[in-house]
């Protein structure tokens, strides 16, 4: 039997899908590299969304309750994809730059910067792809805390190195610029 | 502004204006994955109801009583099989509140399900079935219920049994294996999550 919602439910996941819906999107690209599966990720994420205006209570900030949910989602659909294509993940300590040896000078400076970024996060284990990603969306240490469940420390640990990949793309892209 | 903030501005605005999907085709997907698993319950559960249906028209039709019990001992297990499934490894929608977990508490509940259903198959699907076969083998085994089948040395029958519980032990391994990993992913979470948990 299908579901129609109450017009509260609705009216609060249209107003969340506005405001989030290019954060979604951007999740869905960092977990995702197969554009139509990217999509399917993006629905299932917008459903769950939905479905989630249920049972929200201000338990947390709207902010969490939706990265939370869309992080969770994307998690299930990655443990799925990997059933399928088992692939060697690496941590942030581990990974490399993706080498690129295409013609930079074709390419728009941010528009590199986003495709090296997505070639890396997709290398990158569970725990340290959801930090890299929720630090890449403004949230502060805290918020990734209350996001993942993880200690402090250990988001502390794994921002530091967040940052400093980050400005290893920002200066390897100067350099070749 | 700094080098990790210049790479975060390029990720925040490559991509500016999505396109949302309506509220109907949002709607349409939350009734869509209960039906998806809802029919992959209803796929075991069809081929449990097939054993037990085949076991019970064999319980009554075949030529000894060897056979016959062994056919019972099968739908029996099917039975179990059924029962075990139901209770422990059958899929159904995400229970509600359980996806605005916090995400590492939300994966190692996930992680947690596919190992208790990686170490409980063997348990559901193949050890209930075992007895009823073993009968069923005895009782091909035997020609007319009392004597050995004249064409067949015991040996023939003792190495097709050797086969299949080979098969199944590797089967079995290759289960515990696969929980074994996957409470090695767990253990590495329970390292990140927040002591005060």
């Amino acid at each position: 039997m299908g579901q129609t919602g109450s017009h509260d439910q609705n009216r609060r996941y249209a107003e969340a899908a506005r405001h989030y819906g290019a954060a979604i999107e951007r999740l869905a690209r960092g977990y995702e590299a197969d554009a139509e599966l990217q999509r399917d990720l993006v629905q299932e994420i917008h459903a769950a969304l939905w479905r989630s205006y249920l049972y929200f209570e201000g338990q947390c900030s709207e902010r969490s309750w939706v990265y939370r949910i869309a992080h969770n989602v994307a998690v299930s659909h990655m443990i799925v994809r990997q059933r399928v294509k088992r692939q060697t993940l690496a941590g942030l300590d581990e990974v490399e730059l993706i080498p690129d040896g295409r013609d930079l000078e074709q390419e728009a400076g941010d528009r590199w910067i986003v495709e090296r970024l997505l070639a890396t996060i997709h290398r990158l284990a569970s725990a340290d792809r959801q930090v890299m990603l929720l630090y890449l969306e403004d949230l502060s240490a805290a918020e990734i805390g209350d996001v993942t469940g993880m200690s402090a420390g250990a988001v502390s640990v794994r921002i530091h190195r967040v940052k400093a990949l980050l400005a290893k793309l920002h200066s390897d892209k100067e350099d070749i610029a | 502004m700094s080098d990790p903030d210049r790479v975060k501005q390029a990720w925040q605005t490559s991509v500016r204006a999505p396109a949302l999907p309506s509220l109907a085709a949002v709607r349409a997907d939350v009734d869509g994955f209960r039906r998806k698993a809802r029919r992959e319950n209803a796929s075991v559960f069809a081929v449990q109801s097939a054993m037990i249906l085949g076991g019970l028209v064999a319980a009554f039709l075949a030529p000894t009583d060897l056979l016959r019990i062994g056919a019972a001992m099968v739908a029996v297990g099917g039975v179990v099989s059924a029962w075990q499934f139901r209770r422990r490894v059958s899929t159904g929608p995400v229970p509600e509140g359980a996806e605005a977990e916090p995400l590492l508490l939300y994966q190692r509940a996930q992680l947690a399900g596919q190992r208790d259903a990686a170490a409980n198959v063997f348990l559901c699907f193949h050890l209930p079935a075992i007895p009823g076969g073993f009968m069923v083998m005895i009782g091909l085994m035997l020609h007319d219920g009392t004597r050995p089948h004249p064409h067949l040395p015991p040996t023939a029958w003792i190495g097709v049994m050797l086969a299949q519980a080979a098969c199944l032990a590797v089967g079995w391994l290759g289960m515990r294996r696969g929980a074994r990993r996957l409470q090695k992913k767990i253990d590495a979470i329970d390292q990140l999550i927040k002591p005060e948990r």
